[in-house]
């Protein structure tokens, strides 16, 4: 039985190896909380638990799907701290629908933000693991700590639902605009 | 096909002239009941069709984010926790 003990190679390839995860990592940071500062926040917590936490891994299994639990953990712990609070999203809406005509690419992604932001966490999550960050549905089902199947149901769930709210969202005639249709979609959920 | 096109033709007598009609309408009557891709596209992961739209927004709106520097601070978060650690270490090995 080896020790883990790690040695100063295994802890440079864990670091390695974090540093590779990062961009994803804070993707999926921004994805769940919808807002940026809060997703630095989330990666930097995660950083530091799973620094503190590395003896805790077994190296030769997949790193990133474990910081990626560790970081929906801590998103989970904080939401539950904070309470009923709504998020900060909507006030990052307006402030980026300011910036919009500096970077006219992003009014694309814009549509699709807040479609996403409509989305129940648990949809949401789902689809952005197995449809962005690169997971299967067996490793996105460790990562949410569910049943394969769950995770399966959620992500086609979700992917009707953005279906369904880009359609509406592609004419804006009517409906709640920008800004305030996560609020909207929030005010419902609660 | 042609084992259905004969037994068609000769059970109801269909006039030589409007063969290849019926040929073209059994083909297209086939090509339905075909489970090729027409019906599996769905079942895949990575959808066909309208979800498949959704999916590649998804990943743009993913990839650019991943593709947003990495802010600093990280960086010198993981340097810190580095050399913090090789102190510690350093301790440990001189009483071990």
């Amino acid at each position: 039985v080896t020790k883990h003990h790690a040695g100063s190679e295994e802890k440079s390839t864990f670091k390695r190896e974090m540093l590779a995860a990062l961009p994803s990592l804070r993707a999926f940071a921004v994805s769940l909380s919808g807002n940026r500062s809060n997703a630095d926040d989330l990666v930097q917590d995660t950083i530091l638990k799973a620094w503190s936490k590395q003896d805790q891994f077994e190296p030769g299994t997949n790193l990133k799907a474990w910081l990626f639990t560790i970081l929906r953990n801590e998103f989970y712990s904080k939401m539950r701290k904070k309470g009923r609070e709504v998020q900060d999203s909507d006030g990052l809406f307006t402030q980026q629908m300011a910036q919009a005509p500096a970077q006219l690419g992003a009014l694309d992604f814009e549509d699709f933000k807040v479609a996403l932001a409509q989305l129940p966490e648990d949809q949401r999550e789902a689809v952005v693991l197995v449809g962005a960050s690169g997971f299967s549905y067996e490793e996105a089902a460790e990562v949410c700590g569910c049943a394969v199947g769950t995770v399966k149901s959620r992500v086609s769930r979700a992917r009707s639902h953005l279906m369904e709210l880009l359609e509406v969202s592609g004419s804006s005639d009517y409906g709640p605009d920008h800004s305030s249709a996560p609020i909207v979609a929030k005010s419902f959920h609660n | 096909l042609k084992y259905r096109i004969n037994k068609r033709t000769d059970e109801k007598k269909v006039p030589i002239i409007l063969e290849p009609f019926l040929t073209l309408c059994i083909t297209i009557g086939d090509a339905r009941n075909e489970p090729g891709d027409l019906m599996t596209y769905n079942k895949k992961n990575n959808d066909a069709g309208p979800s498949d739209a959704i999916s590649t927004r998804l990943k743009d709106y993913y990839q650019s984010v991943e593709q947003e520097p990495i802010p600093g601070h990280f960086l010198g978060l993981l340097e810190k926790l580095d050399e913090a650690e090789a102190k510690a270490a350093k301790k440990d090995g001189d009483t071990e």
